[in-house]
């Protein structure tokens, strides 16, 4: 039996730390990283380029790193993360800032940075700096400030530059993830009412604006082919009815390991990482897809559970900020696949292939778990 | 615990987003449950029923023409053998099968299906004959897998006769590829296995020959059939050229000179348009379509002659004699020319203190002789001391008026030769200029070296009175709909100064070459219209080395002597320029006058021919 005391000055021996970590977090973690894996592999085995063919072992790799970087973020107090937030938050600025004057473009989006054989997507990176600028901002506020304007203000500034610059690659969808992220924090750690309604009306009045002004055509079309099927055009319309097909095809028991993967998704040229769920769906039915959401749910639950017994302002707004950010990343991700939101490109978190997206994901576990960690060493 | 009281609040609402993220889940539960459960039977049936097919489709190519509509370059279908992997009972044995009805090894058919999509058809043989697709339709039931299918692939009717203009295709490769986008310029559009064009008007004319790419999105049944097309692509066959080239004039040209090596150039002196063009060593450029066979294609690599260079564009030549009616021409425009224009050749001449001997053709000399009979004869002595007299600097600022030392503007691929001058020899020999340099250089011989493609510009600028053209082979290019999109004027890209006409002098010293009675083109002397022309015979070897008495059979061949011949007719309105090279002939230029007359008659005969 130690004391607490002792415990904070050891700074946690190894053995300590493997008994008080949150092992459910953990292990459902590195069970969706698998099925990723598996699932990319399943999605990809077919195509005729070597390159996609071969992103399966890119994505295993990643996980080897992801468990080294868990390791690393968990040995780090998150403390030390929040207060370097600024400097990150100016690292990821200048990012995006370089992305939008030379980034590489793919799809016709600018979202990408190559750093000789490695290529980051800092729109990834900018949507857990956004929940350590807002950690470091309220964290530290007294309670009777949280509730003012003006204290909003601060963390907003921060938001706003990302949030453009985002939008301007154009990636619609990350950027409302990013600004969506704020506003829900900012809600859960107790605004007014006053604020609360001042916000949903803002909200609507913005709507036909945004899509007056800020909305591309495509973007457009998109949401309109969501509302009404039969406007959109071949290329979205096709997506979403093609993945639906794949989905519903794979029945309760689904189809079985890759044997759904040459029928029906063919078409889709992002199917190992934004329509990775329907490839799920097709292989491995209705039960697979709920065994895939309920391990979702949990990851979920956890960064929500672990943010309520924090015992410190900034660990409790981090783990909030990290379970909110996957709340939304799955909610858009499934709801695009199954047709109920626009196509936007986010990823399936954890699951999904894509390096930045996965490595985030990862670090922000990483910070959840050392969130839930050090909760009694104060 | 204590601590935690004050986020009371807070907690609650994260609850509430908890309970709110829990509800959406249920919802998407649901939808999948609608989806997967109770609609799945419906949505497994349109699976089934319902592939999509992506097919890319890369329209026909465009067309070459002659200048009389004559096909140069078209495109012919032809049968190629796929295999899908999936399809086959037995992979081994429908291969074995089939190596024994096409007669292809076994073993190379094995290698052109490892590693490939099981599901996707592999190439297995290109271009087979009908008696092949009759075998192989015959044996369908033991050859299952194994489909045909038409493409089209380039046939060059004559192609033997201008494998150099036109060049040919190749597969691309992903090294190809990958070469380009580092060189910027990007090959967006083209997958391995594509084809582009390499050498001649197929590479240069690649973006207006190719046909548009695109996606056909097809729905597919269970066994393959096409259902229905979702996303039809409007084929966009690529843009025909039609050139400035006479085809039959062309393949005269190649048949009359086909015993020898070397280029020759015929021209329009009046707009620069190419009526012929070929360079010898020649290849079959059909034999790069379809299947190519290692012994047709070592045959070409293998030659010491290199068939492939385009020797009219590419090669450089000393331009020996023919250099003298440029000569002439800087002779009379200097100001020493009025006070003395007549030298005594006696065979040789000695310059410098160690008494170094340049010698003329004429062994024994062509006694006293004016500049008319100095071009007329090729008198190398008189041309030493006027050389002597103007300098280098003086020929140098002529010569390049003429346009050599640079590219003519025909094609990027294109060697600019080299115009030796005073800074040149500093600059890359490190070595003042000598007088013997210029000895040399006013007989066409030294440092000097030109494209024969120059040899035509200067030739055409002698034929029209000044204007140097820019040559050109393509005359329009056309959109498959028959639009034209593009038609070459004449370019004039220099004229020559010559306020005192002395053009109008040379043009009748190259007169007197051909029809005066000592001339050295003689043999090129037509009865039906006035030829005019100068010879050249261009030293490889130097002098010094092989002596006068040179015996063609005890040089090797790389070292015997090339022949020139540039002539124009008619005398007062040029219709054509031309020029003959024959590379290491080891014959006089003289020689080649008849070979000139046949095709200047030629092509005028069958001016009027059309005409009438």
């Amino acid at each position: 039996m130690r004391s607490e005391n002792n415990m904070s000055q050891k700074n946690l021996s190894l053995s300590s730390l493997a008994n008080r970590i949150d092992l459910t977090l953990l292990i459902t973690t590195i069970l969706l990283c698998l099925i990723g894996v598996f699932m990319i592999y399943s999605a990809t085995f077919l195509d005729e380029n070597v390159l996609i063919r071969n992103l399966w072992k890119k994505q295993l790799l990643f996980f080897v790193i992801a468990l080294v970087l868990i390791s690393i973020v968990l040995s780090i107090h998150y403390r030390h993360f929040v207060n370097l937030s600024l400097v990150f938050y100016i690292l990821v600025l200048s990012l995006l800032l370089t992305v939008y004057f030379s980034g590489d473009t793919v799809y016709g989006s600018k979202r990408w940075l190559s750093f000789g054989a490695l290529r980051i997507q800092p729109s990834e990176i900018a949507k857990i700096v956004v929940i350590l600028i807002y950690s470091f901002f309220l964290g530290t506020l007294e309670r009777s400030n949280v509730l003012s304007f003006r204290v909003i203000f601060y963390p907003t500034l921060f938001l706003i530059p990302l949030a453009i610059l985002v939008y301007k690659q154009p990636d619609l969808g990350t950027s409302i993830v990013i600004i969506l992220i704020a506003v829900i924090i900012l809600l859960a750690i107790g605004v007014t009412r006053r604020l609360l309604f001042s916000f949903l009306f803002i909200g609507c009045a913005s709507i036909p604006l945004s899509w007056n002004y800020l909305l591309k055509p495509y973007q457009q079309q998109r949401i309109l082919t969501l509302l009404s099927p039969e406007s959109g055009t071949l290329g979205t319309q096709w997506q979403s009815k093609q993945s639906i097909i794949a989905i519903g095809s794979g029945k309760i028991m689904g189809k079985g390991h890759l044997g759904g993967t040459q029928s029906s998704l063919q078409f889709l040229p992002e199917k190992h990482s934004d329509f990775i769920f329907s490839v799920i769906c097709e292989e491995y039915g209705f039960i697979g897809a709920i065994a895939i959401l309920m391990l979702l749910a949990i990851i979920v639950q956890r960064c929500f559970d672990i943010s309520m017994k924090a015992t410190d302002e900034h660990g409790k707004i981090l783990a909030l900020g990290i379970g909110i950010l996957f709340a939304l990343q799955i909610v858009f991700n499934i709801g695009m696949t199954i047709g109920i939101f626009p196509i936007v490109g986010i990823t399936l978190p954890l699951i999904s292939y894509g390096g930045s997206s996965f490595i985030t994901s990862i670090i922000a576990i990483g910070l959840v778990m050392s969130v839930d960690l050090r909760r009694k060493t104060f | 615990m204590a601590s935690n009281r004050r986020f009371y609040s807070s907690d609650r609402r994260i609850k509430v987003c908890n309970i709110t993220f829990a509800l959406i889940m249920i919802i998407f539960a649901s939808r999948l449950f609608y989806l997967q459960v109770i609609k799945g039977e419906v949505y497994l049936e349109r699976s089934k029923n319902n592939t999509i097919s992506k097919q890319r489709i890369i329209s026909p190519r465009g067309l070459i023409y002659d200048k009389n509509g004559y096909e140069l370059a078209v495109n012919r279908p032809s049968i190629n053998v796929y295999l899908t992997i999936e399809k086959t009972k037995n992979l081994e044995k429908t291969l074995s099968n089939l190596s024994s009805i096409v007669k292809v090894e076994f073993k190379s058919l094995i290698k052109k299906i490892k590693n490939k999509n099981r599901y996707k058809p592999v190439l297995l043989l290109r271009d087979i004959n009908q008696k092949t697709l009759a075998k192989v339709q015959e044996n369908k039931f033991s050859l299952r897998g194994v489909t045909t299918d038409h493409v089209l692939v380039r046939k060059y009717p004559f192609g033997r006769s201008y494998p150099h203009l036109i060049g040919y295709l190749r597969e691309i490769d992903t090294q190809d590829i990958t070469k380009a986008n580092k060189n910027k310029k990007k090959l967006t559009n083209y997958k391995k296995g594509n084809l582009i064009g390499k050498e001649g008007l197929e590479k240069t004319h690649e973006r207006f020959l190719r046909g548009g790419v695109g996606i056909e999105r097809r729905e597919v049944d269970a066994h393959g059939r096409i259902k229905r097309i979702i996303s039809p692509f409007q084929q966009k066959p690529g843009n025909n050229l039609h050139l400035t080239i006479d085809l039959k004039l062309q393949r005269k040209v190649s048949e009359l000179f086909s015993a020898y090596e070397g280029s020759i150039i015929a021209l329009n002196p009046n707009s620069g348009a190419i009526l012929s063009m070929i360079s010898h060593p020649n290849y079959d450029p059909n034999i790069f379509s379809g299947k190519l066979s290692k012994k047709n294609w070592n045959s070409i690599i293998s030659n010491d002659s290199n068939p492939l260079m385009n020797r009219a564009l590419m090669g450089t030549y000393p331009p020996g004699s023919i250099f003298k009616s440029i000569m002439a021409f800087a002779f009379l425009s200097h100001p020493e020319f009025k006070e003395k224009n007549e030298f005594y050749c006696n065979g040789k001449i000695n310059i410098g203190k160690r008494k170094q001997t340049f010698e003329c053709w004429k062994e024994h000399g062509h006694g006293k002789m004016g500049l008319k009979d100095a071009i007329a004869q090729s008198c190398d002595v008189y041309f030493y001391k006027a050389g002597k007299i103007m300098g280098i600097d003086h020929i140098a600022k002529y010569a390049s008026q003429f346009g050599l030392g640079k590219k003519t503007g025909l094609s990027k691929i294109e060697n600019s030769g080299l115009l030796p001058t005073k800074v040149w020899k500093k600059k890359v020999e490190r070595e003042r200029w000598y007088l013997g340099d210029t000895l040399n250089m006013s007989i066409g011989q030294g440092y000097h070296k030109m494209t024969p493609i120059q040899a035509a510009s200067f030739t055409s600028a002698i034929a029209n009175g000044g204007k140097i053209y820019q040559p050109y082979i393509v005359e329009k290019i056309t959109n498959s709909s028959g639009k034209q999109i593009f038609k070459q004027k004449p370019v004039i890209r220099k004229r020559i100064h010559d306020e005192n006409r002395f053009l109008e002098k040379v043009r009748t010293f190259l007169k007197e070459t051909v029809n005066g009675p000592k001339g050295t083109g003689k043999k090129a002397k037509s009865n039906s219209f006035i030829i005019s022309g100068k010879t050249g015979t261009a030293q490889v070897a130097k002098l010094e080395i092989t002596g006068r008495k040179r015996n063609p059979e005890e040089l090797a061949k790389k070292r015997r002597d090339h022949s020139w011949f540039i002539a124009f007719a008619p005398f007062k309105k040029p219709k054509i320029a031309l020029v003959i090279l024959a590379e290491n002939s080891g014959l006089q230029g003289s020689y080649f006058g008849s070979m000139a007359k046949e095709i200047i008659e030629f092509y005028m005969k069958e001016k009027r021919g059309i005409r009438n």
